[in-house]
């Protein structure tokens, strides 16, 4: 994380009992359903993201405070961050930058949306709506907007043909559920 | 980088997969070749951030206002020189800057006679209880082998800031005994596709 969004300075973020309650909740269950995985949580940290990396044999999910503590975030998006990031570990196919250890954005969504979600459920019951998920996602994108939005989102000349290069195609997918057409790769 | 949306990181991911690239497959053969026979390319005289002017290792795509060039050579010339975790490198008992973490690190990946390395994985990830900068689990015994692959993290206490930037070294400023560098940076050309017709016609020859 070199180059990442930061959730401006006079956005407070949500440091609630209630907000970390269900951090807790969410990332119990979580280790639980898939214990190969190291959930860590950086609260203090302003960047709007989250991230999945492999620290040799240990798989990791990092959660920044930016994104689980913004104020626009909820559980379906918080669900959906996740399951999104322990896709790059399970699902299989395409590569994410030439990192034999992580999959791609694509491929990533489409385990979270199907092989994720469905064990989360099975064990947990849990109600998920990706269409709120998306929701949240784009007004936080929205509220980081500026310089950080015109990122590699919309570079001068397209070099990818992923629908999960751009924010819009890859909400549109998937709401849709149009999500079966796995790019060769997603940063080309 | 595996992040959840690209906003900020495309360029992390553009020079994530730059440097995979480089160092993989027969880019990373040459480059051992190269340090085997002609020129140790992270010795102490040498930069990191001159190896990456002139592997063109940095991003080049368009990230509208922000400059991502400028913040990869900031990082490189202006951060990782002064950066430390503290921990000693146990001959001369100093601290271990993160530069020379990651010199001693792609040192070990291009002695292949020694060490057998045929792949290095590079990341990052935000830590925002660290000090500095520094290289995982720590700079005095930076990256981590798995197998015939190097992991090579570099944690950062946050982001980089936007005004931060610093351009790469000009050929005028050589380091001592450069030679030329294979290309490690250009894609590997398209095969050409061949269609039925042309396919049917070979056969029938």
């Amino acid at each position: 994380m070199l180059n990442a969004a930061i959730v401006p300075a006079e956005t407070s973020l949500c440091g609630t009992q209630q907000r970390h309650r269900l951090l807790d909740i969410l990332l119990s269950e979580i280790r639980l359903v898939f214990p190969q995985i190291s959930y860590e949580m950086d609260a203090k940290s302003r960047t709007a993201n989250a991230q999945a990396l492999a620290r040799g044999d240990v798989r990791a999910v990092r959660l920044y405070g930016g994104l689980a503590l913004h104020p626009i975030i909820g559980e379906d998006a918080l669900i959906f961050a996740l399951l999104h990031e322990t896709g790059h570990h399970f699902a299989k196919g395409r590569r994410f930058a030439l990192d034999p250890m992580l999959a791609c954005e694509c491929a990533a969504d489409r385990w979270a949306l199907t092989t994720g979600i469905g064990k989360w459920q099975q064990s947990f019951g849990r109600c998920f709506s990706i269409r709120s998920a998306v929701d949240q996602l784009g007004a936080v994108i929205t509220s980081v907007r500026g310089k950080n939005l015109l990122i590699g989102n919309r570079p001068k000349r397209r070099t990818t043909s992923c629908w999960a290069a751009s924010w819009e195609t890859r909400k549109t997918c998937l709401c849709n559920a149009q999500y079966s057409h796995l790019a060769k790769h997603c940063h080309g | 980088m595996g992040a959840l949306f690209n906003i900020g990181e495309g360029a992390d991911a553009e020079i994530k997969e730059k440097l995979n690239r480089a160092f993989s497959g027969k880019r990373l053969q040459k480059l051992q070749d190269h340090w085997k026979n002609k020129e140790k390319l992270f010795d102490a005289a040498h930069r990191l951030e001159r190896f990456c002017a002139r592997a063109k290792l940095h991003p080049t795509k368009n990230y509208g206002t922000d400059n991502a060039k400028g913040k990869w050579y900031y990082l490189l010339r202006d951060i990782l020189p002064q950066a430390t975790d503290g921990t000693l490198d146990p001959i001369t008992n100093q601290p271990v800057m993160t530069t020379d973490a990651i010199k001693a690190a792609l040192t070990k990946a291009l002695d292949f006679v020694k060490n057998g390395i045929d792949r290095v994985v590079f990341d990052a990830q935000e830590q925002s209880g660290a000090a500095n900068h520094f290289i995982f689990p720590q700079n005095n015994a930076p990256g981590l082998l798995v197998g015939k692959t190097l992991n090579i993290i570099l944690v950062c206490p946050a982001p980089l800031n936007d005004g931060d930037v610093d351009n790469p070294p000009s050929d005028k400023d050589p380091d001592p005994g450069e030679k030329t560098l294979p290309d490690v940076s250009s894609k590997p050309t398209a095969k050409k596709r061949v269609g039925k017709k042309a396919k049917a016609k070979k056969k029938k020859k």
